[in-house]
C-alpha cells in the first residue's frame, strides 16, 4: 500500500521525530511504501509532493497539533492518529489507521 | 538530515556513562548525577548554570518520552564542548514534568554549547529520538554489560538510521 504521513507534535521536536521513525518502521514491517513529511522545529522536512499525495492510498496525520499547508489534502481523507500511539505501538497504530480508512470508504 | 551533524557515537565516552545509577530515586537526582559526570569529564565550565538551562528547557515541554525513556537537554554558555551522558537505572526512578511523566530507566542528558546552531542542536536531538524508537536499540542498552556494549549499540543504531535515510526517496 502506498502511504504518506505527516508527523507534528505539540510535545516538541523529539516527539515529532520519534513518531516519524515509528510510522516508518511500522510501514516497513507491513511491507507498505511510505513517505513521511516531518513538520518540526526545524521547519518542514522531506516535504510531500502533490503527486505523492494524489497517489497515496492512505494518508496519515500523526499529529496532535495543526498541520501546515492543509489545503494540499483538500480532496483527500486523512486519518488522524495521535503520534503517541505510534510511539507506543507503531504496528497497532498503523492497523488502526488502515481500518479507519477502510470504514470511511 | 545531513551527515555532518554531530553523532551520539562520536561524543559518548566511558566517563559519562553509568549503568547502575545507584541511589537515584527521582528526576532531579538523575539530572544532577549525570551533569556531574559531564562536569568531571570536562564538558562544563559551570555545572549549576548548565543545570539551570536544562530546567529552563524542561518548562517548554516534556522530555519524558514514554517507554521508560527521558532525554533532558540544555544549551548553555556553561558548556565547553558538546557532550552526552547516559544513565541506566535497572530499578527505575520517577521522572515527573509539568506535563506528565512516569518511570524512567534509560536517560540521556545532552549538553550543547550555546555557539552550536539551533539546527545542529535539533538534529542531534532528532537523531537520538529516532534511535530510541527502535526496541532493538533499547534492548541493547538494557542488556549492555559495560561501556563498549553501549558504544556498539549506539554505533550500530546510527548506522541503521543512515541506511533508512538513504533508501527513503
Amino acid at each position: 500500500m502506498k502511504i504518506v504521513a505527516i508527523t507534528a507534535c505539540a510535545g516538541g521536536i523529539a516527539h515529532t521525530y520519534m513518531a516519524a521513525e515509528a510510522v516508518k518502521k511500522a510501514a516497513r514491517l507491513a511491507g507498505d511504501e511510505i513517505k513521511i513529511e516531518i513538520q518540526g522545529a526545524m521547519g518542514v522536512e522531506n516535504q510531500l509532493s502533490q503527486n505523492d499525495i494524489e497517489e497515496a492510498e492512505l494518508i496519515i496525520f500523526a499529529v496532535n497539533i495543526g498541520v501546515r499547508d492543509l489545503d494540499r489534502f483538500e480532496s483527500k481523507n486523512p486519518i488522524v492518529i495521535d503520534p503517541g500511539e505510534f510511539v507506543g505501538n507503531a504496528q497497532k497504530a498503523l492497523e488502526k489507521a488502515k481500518k479507519l480508512a477502510a470504514s470511511q470508504k | 538530515m545531513q551527515n555532518n551533524y554531530l553523532k551520539i557515537s562520536e561524543v559518548i565516552e566511558p566517563a559519562t556513562v553509568d549503568l547502575t545509577m545507584d541511589g537515584i530515586q527521582k528526576k532531579e537526582e538523575a539530572i544532577d548525577f549525570l551533569a556531574d559526570l559531564l562536569d568531571k569529564a570536562g564538558h562544563l565550565s559551570n555545572k549549576a548554570e548548565y543545570i539551570q538551562s536544562v530546567y529552563e528547557r524542561e518548562k517548554l515541554g516534556p522530555t519524558y518520552m514514554g517507554n521508560f525513556i527521558a532525554i533532558p537537554h540544555g544549551k548553555s554558555d556553561a558548556v565547553i564542548e558538546a557532550g552526552v551522558a547516559f544513565g541506566r537505572s535497572p530499578q527505575g526512578f520517577q521522572y515527573e514534568t509539568d506535563l506528565g511523566g512516569g518511570e524512567v530507566k534509560l536517560v540521556f542528558l545532552l549538553a550543547i554549547p550555546n555557539r552550536m546552531s539551533a539546527d545542529a542542536y535539533m538534529a542531534v536531538l532528532a537523531r537520538l529520538a529516532r534511535l530510541l524508537v527502535h526496541s532493538e536499540f533499547c534492548d541493547d542498552l538494557y542488556a549492555a554489560k559495560g561501556y563498549q556494549d553501549i558504544y556498539n549499540a549506539i554505533l550500530n543504531g546510527e548506522k541503521h538510521l543512515e541506511d533508512l535515510a538513504q533508501s527513503k526517496s
